[in-house]
């Protein structure tokens, strides 16, 4: 028996569609936190690059390495250390003689030591997933949501109180890929460091001591931070719960591939006519809208095709 | 076979559906259905040719016509009508739900649908008393013209006609086939291609003069004249809405996007002879994806 209504969207429009999401899609973030013994702040701008998707003769759909970048990803950490003195005191000449070497105070300012990297060239995010088409109907005060998925809604304003038919892209696998934290700023952090320390002061003695010493103050810091083994852990647990970069991220995926934000819905009775008002010489009547009941609605994935098919009830 | 072969898109509608629609249509919508008279709001509300179910939502359940105009009288007179569209139906080719008349050429053609409705026409008619009243006045209304003389005074007159009371409703019910066919085409002052519902022929079924005239013909232009500039221009479609505008959902799932992405019909080709096609008892559309 055929049904009533036959949609069938070609893999090519998939395929232009994830092509124009990724040209246009562009995310502002920016935010910070104070930890105590330091703070931290970024503020950067995710675009997407790349991606193929797939239909699959399992009836999934798959999306392939899914580029996220960061145009701008500036992290700005501020750690306050205690005063920390080098050198300075007496020193013997060799042709007899002794000068008096100052002595260099560290970290005296509050925080110590503050200092702005761009992560944009180094992290690199990748997503990949396989997911099928996932069909609901939704009927408002019946259909359970869940808090965080109806706070979604509430801040994307979608509509909760009317039926629906919603269509949602349910992952059945997802390849994230953040980027290896602990490597990228560990280095960065020294080399930002020691960047700063070649601009300030010329190759020599007090150089090299300050250089020996920004690597006991590297060790302090990874200490401080709890950092020396597993930075991206920390980065990751920071971000997630107080910047909220991964949430994002994370929050980015469960939207658009979950079972929270649906990627297209149909209002059920779906509106037909709308309601309008019909004017004569005499009199203004008020026409109610026109609805009509979409039932069986079922979606299909082949390799060439989604094929979304529906009934339309008739009057009972 | 895929069904997106040859295009980016493809949409197709059953019969079936079109037919369940226009029954969702015919009974929210009454009023599209049936022209009446105001009369029929209130004495006349039992009379019509055939009941009419009140609307789930409300709504009138009638549009409201002006009366017959009783032609020559010396003031303005009406009589109440009531014309009444049901059994409407649509059969997509090949033609397997309706029987086709002589006269429209059956079997169904190819690419071509047909189309049957029952059409009542009611005349509320008055009995031979109200018109011997009423033709003392129009008498006396002459004679004062005529004469000079001072009439009676005449009650206001209604810019409408003033009624011919009549609680006898004559209907007479006809059926109508026509057969049409769908294309795309432009809409005067809006962009993009809408779908056009195209009625080549009518015919009424039943209303057999002997010998021929032109009755027939006549009542069949008018109905046909009423089908294309009254009813078919209100069922062209946008084809953004046949299938779905990329766009806004896009949009309602925040992501604006500054390019527009919309969809075109796809060209006739060897894969796609028909756009629109009318073929299996569905009415097909392909489409392809236009990105500006």
């Amino acid at each position: 028996m055929m049904a009533d209504l036959t949609i069938a969207v070609s893999e090519a429009v998939f395929a232009k569609t994830l092509e124009v999401v990724v040209a246009n899609f562009g995310f502002d973030v920016s935010g910070g936190g104070d930890f105590g013994d330091f703070g931290a702040r970024y503020d950067g701008r995710l675009v997407l690059k790349g991606g193929s998707l797939e239909l699959r003769d399992d009836g999934t759909i798959r999306l392939r390495e899914l580029d996220a970048r960061w145009d701008k990803l500036e992290l700005t950490l501020g750690v306050r250390l205690s005063d920390t003195s080098l050198g300075g005191g007496p020193v013997d000449l060799p042709g007899g003689g002794t000068i008096h070497l100052p002595g260099v105070t560290l970290f005296s300012r509050d925080p110590g030591v503050v200092f702005t990297v761009e992560l944009a060239p180094f992290v690199k995010h990748e997503l990949s997933l396989v997911g099928s088409p996932l069909i609901q109907h939704f009927e408002p005060g019946v259909t359970p949501i869940g808090k965080h998925c109806q706070d979604l809604h509430t801040a994307l304003k979608i509509d909760d109180t009317t039926p629906q038919w919603r269509i949602f892209c349910d992952p059945q696998t997802i390849d994230f890929d953040l980027f290896d934290f602990a490597d990228t700023v560990g280095d960065l952090f020294e080399q930002a460091f020691t960047d700063a320390l070649d601009k300030l002061l010329p190759p020599g003695l007090l150089h090299d001591l300050i250089l020996k010493a920004i690597g006991s103050v590297a060790d302090l810091l990874r200490t401080l931070l709890d950092i020396p083994d597993d930075l991206s852990e920390w980065l990751s647990d920071l971000f997630n719960v107080s910047l909220g970069v991964f949430n994002l991220i994370l929050q980015f995926v469960a939207d658009f591939f979950g079972t929270c934000i649906s990627f297209y819905q149909l209002d059920d009775p779906f509106p037909m006519l709308p309601k309008t008002k019909e004017t004569t010489t005499e009199t203004t009547v008020e026409l109610p809208a026109v609805t009509v009941p979409i039932q069986n609605l079922s979606a299909i994935v082949n390799d060439v095709e989604l094929v979304v098919t529906a009934d339309i009830g008739g009057v009972s | 076979m895929a069904f997106t072969n040859h295009s980016n898109l493809f949409a197709a509608v059953h019969e079936n559906g079109i037919n369940a629609t226009i029954g969702q249509l015919m009974r929210q919508r009454p009023s599209l259905f049936n022209y009446a008279t105001l009369i029929f709001t209130q004495a006349l509300s039992t009379k019509f040719c055939q009941p009419i179910t009140p609307p789930p939502g409300g709504g009138p359940l009638f549009t409201v016509e002006p009366q017959l105009p009783v032609l020559g009288a010396p003031r303005p007179l009406g009589l109440d009508w009531c014309l009444q569209l049901s059994n409407v139906s649509i059969d997509l080719h090949p033609g397997n739900t309706l029987t086709l008349p002589p006269e429209l050429g059956p079997p169904l053609g190819p690419q071509h649908f047909a189309l049957h409705l029952r059409a009542c026409f009611g005349l509320a008619c008055p009995d031979d008393v109200t018109v011997e009243n009423l033709a003392a006045e129009m008498e006396a209304l002459v004679a004062a013209n005529v004469l000079r003389a001072a009439a009676p005074a005449a009650p206001p007159t209604p810019t409408d006609g003033q009624p011919v009371p009549s609680a006898n409703v004559i209907c007479s019910c006809l059926d109508v086939f026509g057969v049409g066919h769908f294309e795309w085409g432009a809409v005067a002052g809006f962009p993009g291609q809408f779908l056009k519902t195209r009625l080549d022929n009518l015919e009424i079924v039943d209303l057999v003069t002997n010998p021929p005239s032109n009755l027939e013909d006549m009542l069949e232009c008018y109905l046909r004249t009423v089908l294309r500039l009254g009813v078919l221009p209100r069922l062209i479609v946008p084809m953004q809405n046949l299938v779905l505008d990329i766009t806004r959902m896009l949009q309602n799932n925040g992501t604006a996007i500054g390019q527009h992405v919309s969809v075109v019909p796809a060209p006739v080709s060897a894969g796609v002879p028909n756009n629109p096609a009318v073929e299996n008892d569905q009415l097909k559309v392909f489409f392809n994806l236009k990105v500006q």
